[in-house]
């Protein structure tokens, strides 16, 4: 692993905590960036790497929780909790919002190390769900209007004849226009291009069998 | 007129004597037609009687004077007594004359000097004859009257002719007198009312030949009439018109007249209300109305009551019914007068009032307080109920007894060892107008004292002047007994407060001690990482290693500070000047307080009691509430840091505020709970141990905002053996 393949964000209130963490993580060649607290992360430019938030429960101004509330509406690292005072209901609710781990201080340093590398993990596999959804998005895009039309409908099951006749073209026209779209969409089955829709979110809409 | 009749006379008289002169002297046949020519003359005057008489005196003159030459015997003789007794009629006739023209002269005289107008008219109405008073009056003339041709109405009112001429021609057809009262003109124009009346006067056969009459000037009574009927009509508009209900009774007491707004009022017609006076009133009052209203109409005296009147939607509306009778002379009742008003809303508002009040006193009698009002010298004005059983004074009483101002009150109701306090704090309050709230032994009925918490406030009038003192005792004997038992118990409870405290300062130490051993563990993680690495990174681990061996010396300082914590505070306590402390406190921190550019202020209230604390534990607390204040002013940019920190004895307890000009806090209460810090290096021990150390005192802690921004600690002390 090297610091440029991923990022590791700390923030915590006390100096001596954020050092030792730094120390820790850069020791295993981890990358560290650390804040004093939740505005300044906010603040600061994140990097399109893989990358996890160790975060502190108590820090001033806006604590943990919050900035994990404020966070939860948009792709974020995965985050790791460390706190000086956990119990189980705060345990419990910073898991549900999907925290990685949360971490009584003092830790041992396998456990965080572990977290983190799981945290890494799953942003990178986020990641790279996300840019597969965006390389679909990109070619549905390049679809033209008409081949968005077909494309509901192929995916639904329709047969040629019924798809023409749906969108009041010939079969032929219809026929042209799956090709296109199977082209475009990169798809080489009709299985896979089902597939590729699911992905997209495009629901059917059609039975094969009439509505 | 006599003269006038004599010179009228004088030809036919002349001519006679010239006949008979001429006939007796000269015995010329001649003399005979002089006669006659008298006699024709006399004849066409209508003087028959004369006429005849004359003839006869001179046909007997002739028979002696001239016959007697030629005749004797009874010729003459005859002729001599023929002609005496003609000399006698004529005579007679002569003073009958006279007679008649004096009595003509007097009845002239009379009409004449009439003070009205008096007149006569020939049967067609044209006058015939108007006295001097009507020439003077209208300046005409009878025969001025006459020509034009309107029958003397030409001097009469214009809008009076019509009605003149028709009573003039009822007069006329009838033969009944003739009465008019019409204006008639005066000579300078002006038309006076007059009273005219003529009666006809008729011939043998019933035929009228004309009228006599006199006219009299009854203008001042006419107008006066006028006016009064003027000022009737306006009396009645007045009444008829005024939005009051009036009404007129009958002596014995019917109702004779309702003006419009009474009868609308009621929604009944007069009828109505005459057949049945009593019906209008409410079924509940009309016995009680009736039985007054006789009353008044016996023994002729006014009424004035209150009762409930039928309004016209049918509902019963509160009425004052007034009433007054009009005594005559002999003292017996003329008529009634009388007004109803409305008085509904009045009486509702009055029933309001009167059922506010009985509520008040009835609310303030049941008030399990006591309840006192007093004027601005003290004088007491009112005591409820409980307040007079319980002291077993009376309001009387008090009054009575020697002393101006509130001395009475508290000459007689306060505990002698309290009444100088309570003096001083009487005089101060009453003459500055600042609200009262203390405590003092009060004498109950029986004789014994009971601890009472007495409060009162000024009502101030629109100047600003004082008004009212009122106040209230709350007998706090109970409470205060209760209170004493508690205390026995808070010190019962004093060592548990102390073991939980324990778990809060355990926690806190936790706290304090994890932050550095999270420090030393991963950075001596971190140094045994460098050293296995391929190549040993030497400097990175030295590094590392030298911020462990820091933040271990840091647990260790946390762990030396708390036994320092402990070993100041002893557990004993002793009574001491918390003045003291705060300055010691002060002292402690001069140069971390001139560093943090605060204003620091000192309000300490000279001669405070003695509280019983822990010297150490409690200058613990003052330092880190000091501290506090100063971190809460760190952020500050450009604005006041004022730290003002103040001691003083409120209630029997000593209080100490440390106060900053902050930002203030969000939640006053958070801040206690053991980990919670709004700091970035929360060292130090938190405010749950400052609040765990005050609380071990049997004082409190607590946080309020300060005006005008941040934030003020308080911690509360109880006095020693308090």
């Amino acid at each position: 692993m090297s610091h440029g393949d991923h990022a590791v964000f700390v923030i915590d209130d006390d100096k001596r905590v954020r050092d030792g963490l730094s120390e820790l993580l850069e020791s295993r060649g981890i990358g560290v960036t650390t804040f004093a607290s939740a505005r300044e992360y906010l603040k600061a430019p994140k990097p399109e790497n893989p990358s996890c938030l160790v975060l502190d429960v108590r820090l001033p101004d806006i604590d943990g929780f919050e900035l994990q509330a404020r966070l939860a509406n948009e792709p974020h690292p995965p985050i790791v909790f460390i706190t000086g005072h956990g119990d189980i209901p705060m345990t419990v609710r910073a898991m549900k919002l999907g925290a990685v781990d949360f971490l009584a201080k003092p830790f041992r340093d396998h456990e965080l190390l572990a977290a983190i590398q799981t945290a890494l993990e799953r942003d990178r596999e986020a990641r790279r769900d996300r840019s597969v959804l965006n390389e679909l998005q990109g070619r549905l895009n390049r679809l033209s209007a008409r081949e968005r039309d077909v494309l509901p409908l192929v995916v639904s099951g329709l047969m040629n004849k019924q798809g023409a006749a749906e969108l009041g073209i010939s079969e032929i026209t219809f026929q042209i226009h799956r090709g296109n779209l199977m082209r475009k969409m990169h798809a080489d089955s009709l299985a896979d291009l089902v597939r590729i829709a699911t992905k997209l979110g495009i629901p059917i809409t059609h039975s094969r069998h009439g509505n | 007129m006599r003269g006038l009749e004599l010179r009228q006379y004088a030809p036919a008289l002349a001519a006679g004597c010239a006949g008979t002169a001429l006939g007796v002297i000269n015995q010329e046949p001649s003399g005979a037609l002089f006669l006659a020519l008298a006699t024709t003359m006399l004849i066409k005057r209508r003087h028959l009687a004369v006429a005849a008489a004359l003839l006869l005196i001179a046909v007997c003159a002739l028979i002696v004077f001239v016959q007697a030459s030629g005749s004797a015997g009874l010729t003459r003789p005859a002729a001599f007594l023929l002609s005496a007794l003609a000399i006698v009629w004529l005579a007679d006739l002569w003073r009958r004359r006279i007679d008649t023209d004096e009595h003509l002269n007097n009845a002239k005289l009379i009409v004449e000097s009439m003070p009205g107008l008096g007149w006569a008219t020939d049967a067609m109405g044209k006058f015939v004859y108007v006295n001097p008073s009507v020439v003077e009056y209208v300046g005409k003339r009878t025969d001025e009257f006459n020509e034009t041709g309107r029958t003397g109405l030409e001097a009469v009112h214009p809008d009076d002719a019509e009605r003149v001429t028709e009573a003039w021609l009822t007069s006329m057809r009838t033969g009944t007198s003739f009465q008019s009262i019409h204006r008639i003109r005066r000579a300078d124009g002006e038309y006076r009312w007059f009273q005219a009346y003529g009666r006809p006067h008729f011939d043998a056969q019933g035929d009228i030949l004309g009228w006599f009459g006199t006219t009299i000037d009854v203008d001042e009574k006419k107008r006066a009439e006028q006016r009064l009927a003027e000022s009737e009509r306006q009396l009645r508009t007045l009444i008829d018109t005024m939005p009051v209900m009036i009404w007129c009774g009958s002596p014995s007491g019917e109702p004779i007249y309702q003006n419009p707004k009474t009868l609308e009022y009621l929604g009944a017609t007069f009828e109505e209300i005459k057949e049945n006076n009593f019906g209008v009133v409410h079924p509940d009052d009309a016995e009680g109305f009736q039985s007054a209203w006789a009353d008044c109409v016996e023994r002729k005296t006014s009424l004035s009551l209150i009762c409930r009147l039928r309004y016209k939607d049918g509902t019963h509306r509160w009425n004052r019914i007034d009433a007054a009778p009009l005594l005559g002379e002999d003292g017996e009742i003329i008529e009634w007068y009388g007004t109803n008003v409305d008085i509904e809303e009045l009486h509702q508002t009055q029933e309001e009032l009167r059922s506010n009040a009985e509520r008040l006193r009835l609310m303030l009698d049941t008030l399990p307080a006591f309840v006192w009002c007093a004027s601005p010298e003290g004088q007491p004005t009112y005591f409820n109920e409980p307040l007079m059983k319980y002291s077993g004074v009376t309001l009387e009483e008090l009054r009575g007894v020697d002393g101006s101002g509130f001395a009475p009150m508290i000459s007689s109701l306060v505990h002698p060892a309290d009444a100088p306090f309570l003096r001083d704090r009487f005089e101060q309050s009453f003459k500055s107008g600042e609200p009262i709230a203390l405590k003092y032994r009060h004498r109950l009925a029986d004789g014994n004292y009971h601890l009472v918490d007495c409060r009162a406030r000024v009502l101030r009038d629109r100047q600003s002047r004082l008004f009212q003192w009122y106040g209230v005792i709350v007998d706090v004997e109970d409470e205060a007994q209760a209170q004493a038992q508690l205390q026995k118990a808070q010190h019962q409870l004093e060592l548990a407060t102390r073991a939980a405290s324990l778990s809060e300062l355990s926690a806190s130490i936790a706290h304090e001690l994890n932050q550095p051993l999270v420090a030393v563990t991963t950075n001596s993680s971190a140094t045994a990482q460098w050293l296995s690495a391929t190549p040993p990174n030497i400097d990175r681990a030295k590094s590392s290693a030298k911020k462990a061996a820091d933040a271990a010396s840091d647990a260790a300082e946390v762990i030396s500070r708390i036994k320092a914590l402990f070993r100041q505070s002893g557990g004993a306590k002793y009574p001491g000047d918390i003045n003291e402390v705060i300055l010691e406190a002060c002292t402690l921190l001069r140069e971390r307080i001139a560093g943090s550019k605060c204003d620091l202020q000192t309000h300490l209230e000279p001669n405070l009691p003695n509280a019983t604390f822990d010297k150490g534990l409690i200058l613990q607390v003052v330092v880190n509430l000091i501290q506090n204040a100063m971190d809460a002013m760190a952020t500050l940019n450009g604005a006041v840091r004022l730290l003002d920190i103040r001691s003083r004895f409120v209630n029997g307890k000593i209080l100490v505020d440390v106060r900053d000009s902050g930002v203030g806090l969000q939640d006053a209460e958070k801040i206690f709970e053991p980990f919670y810090t709004t700091k970035h290096n929360g060292m130090g021990i938190g405010l749950s141990i400052c609040r765990s150390i005050v609380g071990a005192h049997a004082g409190t802690l607590w946080a309020s905002p300060s005006e005008p921004s941040g934030t003020v600690f308080t911690f509360a002390l109880p006095l020693s053996g308090g």
